[in-house]
């Protein structure tokens, strides 16, 4: 009774049943990707499910290598994730080629996947966040958090976290001059002022300050912090102004602190030092580590940045966090476009510039037993995306570079870390 | 009396030209500018010096307490605007700044007691009222920078005044409720302020905002009656709101009943109706014009005929458009189109758009239901309009009627002299599409690929799909059979697809795709197969299955495919079993079903999942995951 069935079924089956016994599956994240953040959702979820994978460093683009399990052929076709099947010793001869010393790869065990956060508010804004859109897009899923969670300890149940364009100065994103008006703005300044004064702080500034403390605490115990947009440099002027009143008073009802400026303390920051502070409260700046837009100098098709290269066998991490298929990345702007290089402290490594431009687009460091990657612009697909517009649709862009770089850090928490034999 | 206006002047003259000299003195400027650059303690020696050597210039005392506030010396700074309360020029902006001073440092029930004594002791001094409210809203104290507008509307008897301070300082205080019902207080009073309010929200872009606003609409449009002239301006900046909101049912129901409540049609209905067929929401729409052709009687009615077949066209297209017909509703929808078509035509000859009508109901009659004669008199009744001669339209018709009688010289100049009148346009392209259409009827392919070419220029043309359709017929046809023997058969089988001989066309389609020497334009020919409405679905599945088993490196197998996933979803829709995962879940699900019926039911899902897999980048494969992703979600 069902023989058609069979049939139809066995003809639908054969390709998966051939490709079981090559054992191997390569997905390429070199140009011949189809949807290269889709690839990292299918691994990810590879690595979720208790599988393991291999990540390629430098090979093909950064590409995956796993075993033909868990059907991961037929998801990733269904995703568009192009792939290349094949046997174990074909498998095994990649990564001899990719683990000789003759070449700047590396192969990386990906054992477990990390347990990811987004730091992000209840309420609805009207723009969106580049990482929850990728994370959406590539199927990874992910946890919300805000103020309240994060200073009630919850942040030691993930591995890695993500703040997104907010203002840990408690200014609201210093859209006061253009927005104070609007009711997203009003609505959001009261919310925030009703939550510091429920949560016992004297004002919203003191309560982001010791939100921003507490995250820098956990890195400190381990935990891997990647910030985009204006969660970058806020995050270090909340640490660096730590009991220091900062805010204009169109902010907190007073004004700040005469000396404001020589009272910050630099030695508290992660990434930045020697910055100024802008007071001002009608200037849509936090201080001058943030670039200066620079629309009428730079033509959009000229305005890039390059990715450095590492060495993959030596510096493992910048190397997983600069994985690409192009070495030029479109640049984008945001709340924090690009970091003055001369504020970036020695110490951090820089993994993307503008040339010739001294300006940093994407740094990395470490501290304490963790890590922390800061991403500057807002949206690697909406060049000046501006409050209001409409959410990128990341179907249109499956072979972002920018927004690959996102996806190399929710990846590269579970890669397993060796000790180099030396 | 004019002595005393006089002396006035000229004090007020000495007191201006001595504020213009004090702000032009050097010193104050330069500490201006360092208040600018926020260089607070520079300034601060500076303005103190100037304070010390001119006590008397209030101006510097005051840039001196801007200073002091910004060092957070509140103390020092209430100190010195104490100097000046005896001062009877300023005592009244002293106030203010005393009242501001302490809410600085915190005081904030002084602060307003400070404010409050201030005006009662200048009860007349409008711009007093105006200041203070201003350092509240500074100060964030919305709610009594309102009551303090209140206030002066009162004092001063004046109830059109501040209507946009105080919706701004409710706004700033979060309560839009309160914001919103001054705004349409404006509106009462000032009905053509409409466009004012309009801007003011889009600018606010803010859909809770749009929410509340029609509530409060809500409230106004029950509470008075439709003589009312401001009925009307509420009742459009209801509806506008509302499809802002995309709340379409709401904004029907709100014209439905202003219409009712009318004596005499106000077409409210009529406007909503064109706007609902642009957002596709046809069904509204369609009830939207049916109120008039039930209610009304000649000229309008007739319109609303008209309207209601235009939106069962445009339905009907959408459908075809967004390949969404899983029902047969679009063939019902055109039949609905001429129906309305029809009863125009057997009420009047007079109406006035009756040129209209004439036309669409010909090409319906060629397009849809294949009924020649239907087509002929419509195009007799459209040349007895007067003045109608000179247009493209009657041409074109006769075109399309000799086309579709297998005239085809006659076609060919009636076509010509249609894209002649026309000259550019949607009915320019639309003639030559069918000059090609001819000639490829008619067998003269190589003129059909010159009229092609033509039309090729036009690469953004309505009918660019249909023409690349038929110029891939051409290259196909003529690749493997120079003499276009095949192509000719193909192409007398698609004319009578096309000219209501369907059972006959599903035939000859049904031999080329048998027929071992037919090998250009079997899939095509299967394709038409597939689409005709003349054949069950059960044999079309049955017959691609197995033209897919045997055939499996097609060229257009994507899109064999694509029809096989789909002719599934639609037999397993009709069976109430389209979620199930396997085929034999697919069978057991329907008992009854034959045992032919049970072997082709395999999971839409499983096919579209197949179509992915074999081709993960092609054309239709969004479309597949599309239609996964739906199917899934209707599981859940």
């Amino acid at each position: 009774m069902f023989k058609r069935s069979l049939i139809i079924l066995t003809f639908i089956l054969t390709p998966f049943l051939v490709t079981q016994a090559q054992q191997h599956v390569l997905i390429p994240m070199d140009a011949s990707q189809t949807n290269h953040l889709k690839a990292y959702g299918v691994i990810f979820n590879h690595i979720s499910d208790g599988y393991t994978a291999q990540w390629l460093l430098n090979y093909k683009g950064g590409s995956f290598l796993a075993q033909v399990e868990n059907d991961i052929i037929r998801k990733s076709r269904l995703r568009n994730v192009a792939l290349e099947t094949m046997s174990a010793s074909e498998a095994r001869q990649i990564v001899a080629d990719v683990e000789s010393n003759s070449s700047n790869t590396a192969a990386i065990n990906l054992e477990k996947a990390p347990k990811i956060a987004v730091y992000t508010p209840d309420q609805a804004v009207p723009w969106d966040d580049a990482v929850t859109l990728a994370l959406t897009y590539a199927e990874v899923e992910y946890d919300k958090i805000w103020d309240v969670e994060v200073l009630e300890g919850r942040l030691s149940e993930y591995d890695w976290l993500h703040l997104h364009h907010e203002d840990f100065t408690g200014q609201y994103g210093k859209f006061w001059a253009s927005y104070r008006g609007m009711p997203w703005y009003i609505a959001q300044v009261n919310q925030m002022e009703a939550m510091a004064e429920e949560l016992g702080f004297s004002s919203v500034s003191e309560q982001k300050k010791e939100v921003a403390r507490t995250v820098k605490r956990y890195i400190g115990n381990g935990g891997f912090l990647f910030a985009m947009c204006s969660g970058t440099d806020t995050f270090d002027i909340a640490l660096a102004s730590e009991g220091v009143d900062i805010a204009p008073e169109q902010f907190d009802g007073d004004p700040a602190d005469p000396n404001a400026q020589e009272m910050l303390d630099f030695s508290k920051t992660l990434a930045f030092e020697d910055f100024e502070i802008i007071l001002n409260p009608g200037e849509y700046e936090h201080a001058d580590i943030d670039v200066s837009p620079a629309i009428e100098q730079i033509d959009q098709s000229l305005d890039f940045f390059t990715l450095f290269e590492f060495s993959a066998k030596w510096d493992p991490v910048p190397t997983m966090l600069t994985q690409n298929h192009v070495s030029s990345v479109r640049g984008f702007y945001g709340q924090t476009t690009a970091f003055q290089k001369d504020k970036v402290k020695s110490s951090v490594v820089v993994l993307g510039e503008s040339p010739g431009r001294d300006q940093v687009k994407y740094l990395h460091g470490n501290f304490g037993s963790g890590t922390y990657t800061f991403y500057a612009g807002h949206d690697p697909e909406d060049y000046m995306h501006r409050v209001n517009d409409p959410p990128t649709d990341l179907e249109l862009h499956p072979n972002s570079p920018g927004y690959r770089l996102i996806l190399n850090n929710i990846l590269f928490p579970a890669a397993k870390k060796e000790k180099k034999k030396t | 009396m004019i002595l005393k206006q006089l002396i006035f002047s000229f004090l007020l003259s000495i007191f201006l030209s001595a504020s213009v000299v004090a702000q032009n003195n050097p010193q104050f400027q330069m500490a201006g500018h360092l208040m600018q650059q926020q260089k607070y303690s520079e300034a601060l020696p500076l303005l103190k010096e100037l304070n010390e050597d001119n006590p008397g210039i209030y101006i510097y005392a005051d840039r001196l307490i801007d200073c002091l506030i910004q060092l957070k010396q509140y103390d020092e700074a209430i100190s010195l605007a104490n100097n000046y309360e005896d001062d009877p020029e300023v005592n009244g902006q002293v106030q203010i700044r005393i009242g501001e001073l302490y809410h600085y440092k915190d005081q904030k029930e002084k602060a307003l007691e400070i404010w409050q004594e201030n005006l009662n002791a200048n009860e007349n001094q409008l711009q007093l009222y105006i200041t203070t409210a201003r350092v509240m809203v500074n100060r964030r104290e919305y709610l009594a920078a309102v009551d303090i507008y209140k206030q002066a509307r009162n004092k001063f008897q004046n109830n059109r005044i501040f209507f946009s301070d105080i919706a701004n300082a409710y706004m700033q205080a979060g309560e839009y409720e309160l914001a919103i019902n001054e705004w349409l207080a404006l509106l009462e009073d000032s009905p053509n302020q409409i466009s004012f309010i309009q801007r003011s929200l889009l600018r606010y872009n803010d859909p809770i905002l749009y929410d509340i606003t029609i509530v409060e609409l809500n409230d106004r449009l029950s509470g008075i009656s439709l003589s009312n002239p401001l009925y009307h301006t509420f009742y459009e900046l209801q509806i506008w709101l509302l499809q802002e909101n995309k709340l379409y049912r709401r904004a029907f129901a709100v014209a439905k009943e202003y219409e009712n409540r009318s004596n005499s049609f106000n077409y409210s209905l009529f406007n909503l109706g064109r706007q609902l067929v642009n957002n596709n929401e046809f069904k509204l729409a369609e009830e939207a014009f049916t109120y008039y052709t039930d209610k009304a009687f000649g000229e309008i009615k007739w319109r609303g005929l008209e309207e209601l077949s235009n939106t069962y066209s445009v339905w009907a297209k959408y459908i075809d458009d967004y390949n969404l017909d899983f029902s047969d509703q679009r063939d019902s929808l055109y039949k609905l189109a001429i129906v309305m078509l029809d009863s125009i035509e057997t009420e009047t000859s007079s109406y006035s758009r009756m040129n209209n009508v004439y036309l669409k109901r010909a090409e319906l009659a060629l397009d849809h239901v294949f009924d020649l004669e239907k087509a002929e008199n419509s195009l007799q009744k459209l040349k007895s309009i007067p003045g109608s001669n000179e247009s493209p339209e009657i041409p074109y018709l006769e075109g399309r009627i000799n086309l579709a009688k297998k005239e085809y010289p006659q076609a060919r100049i009636s076509f010509t002299r249609a894209n002649k009148q026309a000259e550019i346009g949607e009915m320019a392209e639309k003639t030559r599409y069918f000059l090609a259409l001819t000639d490829f009827y008619s067998g003269d392919y190589e003129f059909s690929t010159i009229q092609l070419k033509s039309l090729g220029r036009n690469n953004t043309s309505y009918y660019a799909n249909d023409a690349l359709q038929l110029r891939l017929w051409l290259q196909e046809g003529l690749s493997i059979d120079t003499t276009g023997t095949n192509l000719s058969k193909f192409a007398d089988a698609v004319f009578k697809y096309r000219n209501g001989e369907s059972p006959a066309s599903v035939s000859l389609f049904s031999a080329m795709v048998e027929d071992p020497n037919f090998l250009a334009l079997k899939d095509d020919a299967l394709l038409f197969y597939v689409r005709s409405s003349h054949v069950n679905r059960t044999e079309k599945y049955i017959k691609l299955d197995n033209y897919l088993s045997t055939t499996p490196y097609t060229p257009i197998k994507e899109k064999l495919l694509w029809e096989l996933a789909k002719l599934a979803e639609r037999i397993n829709v009709e069976a109430g079993t389209y979620n199930c995962e396997t085929s034999e879940d697919c069978f057991f699900a329907d008992s009854s079903r034959s045992a032919i019926n049970s072997e082709i039911f395999l999971s839409a899902k499983a096919l579209y999942e197949q179509l992915i897999l074999e081709f993960p980048g092609g054309f239709y494969a969004p479309y597949a995951r599309e239609r996964l992703t739906n199917l899934t979600e209707q599981k859940s």
